[in-house]
């Protein structure tokens, strides 16, 4: 809002100010902290102390002023909050051991470490906790990356609907499917055991990967809900990455495939569309995120080479290359080649044919393009189902470097009706018109 | 220069339903407008929300009930003190308030006796 008398709006130096995203950072954390003390059948306990807490914040600091240390008041806040609760319930006494858990719950109160920063420190590690369960066996793959980003990534279930699409009360209902299913199966919230924990850990990657790749695709409208989903990925991602229990090169490997995808969500993003690779200011991509996923990119030897593996092998050449056309598109198509045999799908042989009209001229690349169709046998129709839009997308792209400009248009226009939401949509419309 | 009681009303359940995120930014809105006013604030005080009672005389006798959460649609969260010339450069101080967007804020001059 401005106001008449032109009295600033934006937050002046030297004022305690709020640090980015803590609200959302220490709302995942301290759900995580509560049902360390209450269990995970409580789950919902926790999240209500949590928001009451939030919103006691949000009522009192107007007038008083931001605390001196925001996060301890928060917690503080929550524990008072969740043993009111606990009190006004019937039969809580009979549940629970009342002077164990206040002891508990009052032991968060104290000053802990603030954002949680330093590895194994307790408030990270229920961070962590609250991540596996999350992402618990039985808890199925959508469920658990809506509820991880519900608890431990602090969005509403109104920002996660808008991020994939759907109505609220599908991702709300989603979301109390997969808390019932922990909460019948866990007792307390603790990392899981070591011969166990490799799993549970890829799990816990896969979901992540998901996560990341939502926020990265153009499926959602809400441009700055999708970069809070690339970047609560990162964020999680890290914390496996620096915990002596689950880090390893697979952790390091999906690292480094973030933050070099992520270092460039800022140009993909710009002027609130997509804008494709080809076209992206380079000069604007993160270089602390490109050199983070180097040192990441490094500590991933040593393991055998995975999927993730390649893909952020592929990410890195595009990190390091000046430009477009000055890219070691060779490199990447060998990248390419064996990612064709470690996981092959159509996206990957799509990328591929790509790759190899950069290296060789569009007509080879058209060609490998039709290759892969006549390879799957059941002709366009067949690839729309895995590959939508991207596959006149990419035919398009291949006819325009081939100087088949009108051609190129027609393929513009039928992946646009193939698009998923508007953005996509109106870039590709944008295309066809140039 | 003059001082103003500042009082924002607001429907109780208007925070309902906010995702942290977007808390933080309602609280970052309201710190910046603070910010932005600067020695025009002379101070602020959060009133405790849900207590509070409401006393009446009734001939000899005094009626106490809860309130004014118990029947009131709109309440005070708490106050402000602002320093200003007059009403009107006290308005164009609130004017673009964040709180605008979730209720209504009633400035009050401060009487003061002169001792003359």
């Amino acid at each position: 809002m401005k106001s008449r008398s032109g009295i600033r709006t934006e937050p002046t130096a030297g004022v305690p100010e709020l640090v980015e995203e803590v609200f959302r950072r220490s709302s995942g954390r301290l759900v995580a902290a509560l049902v360390r003390a209450l269990g995970p059948r409580h789950l919902e306990l926790a999240e209500e102390s949590v928001q009451d807490a939030l919103l006691q914040a949000l009522r009192s600091w107007p007038f008083s002023g931001i605390p001196e240390r925001p996060e301890s008041w928060l917690v503080r806040t929550a524990s008072n909050r969740a043993i009111d609760r606990l009190r006004r319930r019937d039969r809580w006494e009979a549940e629970v051991d009342p002077e164990a858990l206040t002891a508990a719950v009052e032991a968060l109160g104290s000053p802990g470490p603030v954002r949680g920063a330093d590895p194994g420190s307790p408030l990270e590690d229920d961070e962590l906790a609250m991540l596996f369960l999350c992402c618990a066996p039985e808890v199925p793959a959508d469920g658990a990356v809506a509820l991880t980003l519900r608890t431990v990534g602090g969005l509403s279930t109104r920002e996660i609907a808008r991020a994939f699409l759907v109505p609220e009360a599908t991702m709300a209902q989603r979301i109390v499917r997969a808390k019932r299913r922990f909460q019948e199966h866990r007792e307390a919230l603790v990392l899981p055991a070591p011969d166990s924990l490799p799993l549970r850990r890829d799990r816990v990657l896969k979901t992540l990967y998901l996560m990341f790749t939502e926020g990265y695709a153009a499926s959602g409208d809400d441009r700055a809900i999708r970069a809070e989903l690339c970047r609560e990925a990162i964020r999680l991602t890290g914390l496996l990455a620096g915990h002596p229990a689950t880090q390893g090169p697979m952790v390091d490997a999906q690292m480094a495939l973030f933050l070099l995808h992520g270092s460039r969500l800022g140009a993909r993003l710009s002027g609130g569309g997509i804008v494709p690779l080809e076209a992206q200011d380079r000069n604007t991509w993160d270089r602390e995120m490109i050199a983070r996923g180097f040192l990441h990119l490094d500590r991933a030897r040593g393991g055998p080479v995975t999927a993730v593996h390649l893909e952020a092998g592929i990410a890195a050449e595009h990190a390091i290359a000046p430009s477009f056309d000055e890219t070691a598109w060779s490199r990447i198509v060998a990248f390419y080649d064996r990612l064709v045999e470690v996981a092959p799908s159509p996206a990957v042989s799509l990328n591929r044919a790509v790759a190899v009209g950069m290296r060789d001229g569009a007509p080879t690349g058209l060609a490998a393009l039709e290759a892969l169709q006549e390879e799957n046998g059941r002709g366009d129709r067949g690839l729309h189902r895995p590959l939508g839009w991207s596959l006149p997308a990419a035919r398009a792209f291949l006819l325009e470097r081939a100087g088949r400009r009108d051609d190129a248009g027609g393929e513009w226009r039928t992946a646009a009706t193939l698009a998923p939401s508007s953005p996509v949509r109106e870039w590709l419309l944008k295309r066809a018109r140039v | 220069m003059a001082r103003f009681l500042i009082l924002p009303r607001e429907n109780p359940d208007v925070f309902a339903g906010l995702s942290p995120g977007e808390m933080q930014a309602i609280i970052e809105r309201y710190m910046a407008w603070s910010a932005g006013v600067g020695d025009h604030l002379e101070s602020g005080e959060k009133l405790l929300d849900g207590a509070g009672r409401v006393l009446r005389g009734q001939g000899d006798s005094l009626s106490v009930t809860d309130g004014p959460y118990a029947e009131a649609k709109e309440v005070v969260g708490g106050f402000w003190i602002v320093t200003a010339d007059d009403l009107a450069e006290a308005e164009s101080l609130l004017d673009g308030h964040p709180h605008l967007e979730f209720g209504s804020i009633e400035i009050r001059e401060i009487e003061v006796w002169d001792q003359d």
